[in-house]
Order: C-alpha cells, then sequence, then structure tokens
C-alpha cells in the first residue's frame, strides 16, 4: 500500500477547502480518479470536517459584540501608547546637568590654578617638587640626595674630602 | 534632594580639599625631633650612654645603609618650628638651626665644628605624612663609621 507524502495530504486538505487554484484543483482532481488512497483519504478529511461543524460547542461570549470588540480596541491602543516616564522624557534633558557640572568644573579650575600662583616656593625646573632645595657653603664635600615615597625618607648624604 | 545642585557641590568640595592638601596648607604647629645618630658596625661601647634607635628607624636605615648598628646620641625636641630661626645643639660638635619659610617649607641647617655644612629645604608635607629627613655623613674620627641627623615630626 503506498502512502501518501505530507505535501500531498496536505493539498489535499487545501482542496477539500477550497483553496487550490484552478490549475491545481484540476491536478488534484486527476490524482483523486488515479489514486485510491488519495480518494480514501479525501473522504476521511470530508467526514471530519462534517463532524467537526455539525458538533463543535458553541461558546458565547457574555458580552455584547460591540463591546468585545471595543475591549480589544482600547487595549491595542495601549499597547501602543509611550510609557508615562517615556513621554516625559525630554530628548535634550542631559542639558539640565550640563549647567550645574560645567560651573563646577569652572570652579575647580579656578582652584587648581589659583593654586599654582599662589604664594610659596615653585620646584626648580627638573626637579621634583619633593625634593630636597640643598644649598652646600663649603667647597670641599659633595652631597647626593634622594626621596623616597615608599620606605618615607628624604635621605642626604654628605661627603667631605 | 535635588542631585544637579548636590553633584556638583561635592564635586567642588572633593576637589578643594585636594587642592589644599596639595598646596601643602599646614594650619597648625610643626614640632619636630632631631636625634643625633652614630652609625657603626662595633658592638656598643660600655662608656658611652647611647641608646638603642626604635625599631622603625633601624629598618629603615639598614635598608639605605651598610652599618649593622644605629645608637642614639642625643634626641631634642624642637618645639614649634616658626619663622624665626631656633638653633638646636645636639652635641659639642653639631648644631641644627631650624625655620619655617612659608606654611609649606622648613629650612634646615646643619652647623659642624661651628661651620655651616648644608641649608636644606624640606617640604613640611612630608614631615607631617611622618617621614624622615635624614642627613648623615662619614665620622671624621672613626674610620667607616658614620653620623646622622634625623629630623622627625615629635609625638604629642
Amino acid at each position: 500500500m503506498k502512502i501518501i507524502d505530507f505535501d500531498t495530504q496536505l493539498r489535499l486538505q487545501s482542496y477539500l477547502d477550497g483553496e487550490l487554484d484552478p490549475a491545481q484543483a484540476k491536478e488534484m482532481a486527476e490524482l483523486l480518479a488515479k489514486d485510491s488512497q488519495a480518494h480514501l483519504l479525501l473522504q476521511e478529511l470530508k467526514a471530519t470536517s462534517v463532524l467537526l461543524s455539525g458538533n463543535e460547542p458553541a461558546l458565547r461570549v457574555p458580552e455584547s459584540r460591540e463591546f468585545y470588540w471595543s475591549k480589544i480596541a482600547r487595549a491595542i491602543a495601549h499597547e501602543m501608547a509611550p510609557a508615562p516616564h517615556e513621554r516625559r522624557r525630554d530628548p535634550i534633558s542631559w542639558l539640565g546637568w550640563l549647567v550645574p557640572v560645567s560651573a563646577a568644573g569652572l570652579v575647580v579650575l579656578m582652584l587648581s590654578v589659583g593654586g599654582q600662583f599662589g604664594s610659596g616656593p615653585h620646584p626648580r625646573a627638573g626637579t621634583s617638587a619633593e625634593a630636597p632645595e640643598i644649598d652646600s657653603p663649603l667647597d670641599d664635600t659633595s652631597v647626593m640626595s634622594f626621596h623616597s615615597a615608599t620606605e618615607g625618607m628624604t635621605v642626604v648624604w654628605i661627603s667631605s674630602y | 534632594m535635588n542631585y544637579r545642585i548636590a553633584v556638583p557641590i561635592l564635586i567642588c568640595l572633593c576637589w578643594l580639599e585636594m587642592v589644599l592638601e596639595s598646596a601643602g596648607a599646614q594650619t597648625g604647629e610643626l614640632r619636630l625631633k632631631a636625634q643625633l645618630i652614630w652609625a657603626t658596625d662595633d658592638d656598643k661601647p660600655k662608656d658611652k650612654q647611647l641608646k638603642e634607635v626604635d625599631a622603625e628607624l633601624t629598618n629603615k636605615l639598614r635598608r639605605f645603609y651598610k652599618w649593622k648598628n644605629y645608637w642614639e646620641v642625643s634626641c631634642r625636641e624642637t618645639g614649634p618650628v616658626t619663622s624665626n630661626s631656633q638653633k638646636h645643639r645636639l652635641s659639642p660638635k653639631c648644631e641644627t638651626e631650624l625655620k619655617k619659610i612659608d606654611d609649606s617649607t622648613v629650612e634646615v641647617k646643619l652647623y659642624g665644628e661651628g661651620k655651616l655644612v648644608k641649608t636644606i629645604r624640606q617640604p613640611i608635607k612630608l614631615l607631617l605624612r611622618g617621614e624622615f629627613l635624614v642627613l648623615g655623613g662619614d665620622d671624621k674620627e672613626k674610620y667607616d663609621d658614620a653620623w646622622f641627623v634625623v629630623f622627625s615630626l615629635a609625638k604629642p
């Protein structure tokens, strides 16, 4: 017994539902005339369709048609409306932060620059701000100095000749 | 709370604190301790009144220098360092002079046998951090020994 392939079964159902175009319907009719299996399947599908349509329980919505559909329409409209917080969000609202942050930055800049030009000694070019300034009045001495931040020490070694 | 006002104010306060700290502003008194230290590999002589240097400073000196033993010959607390020069005698041959140049710098002068040997200007913030200023040189009286004058913040 030849088994009808799945694609043919679907086309049979479409034929029964009247969904095939004329050329396809003619092709299917020719197949049904030749193939007994296809014919049997069609009969089965027809019987099932009749059985279902005659015995399917009718479910009734306890609302009028207009009210039922208006509820669906309202739900769709609600889905499509923007959220309240999104509606209030202004695409340029970040500008509201710009002014105070800019003002803070300007104050910071003025303090930093003012600190540099304030009173007090400035490190000479080529020296570290934390290195000691050393003056050696004696000619027969040499000095080696360094600062170790990790050890927390500034060391000045004075060699006499 | 209006974050648009609070956040910039907080930023300004944080930066103000950092600027003041970096400028080395010092608002309280500066009191230092000066120690004259003898460095040697020999054991402690019995006839001399010497004190052992505390472990923290000994370990630091050992990391920089070769000597095994460090003995404190004398120790002086300077009192508040001001813009007026203050001299402190550490030994018959060793004197120091301290003077505050400004709020961020202290000047240290070292005298040996009455002669000015060195003038050093040290940022005050380093001393306030607990760091040491160490001046050292060869001991002329004993070969291969050394002397150190160590300045540090006096404990209250």
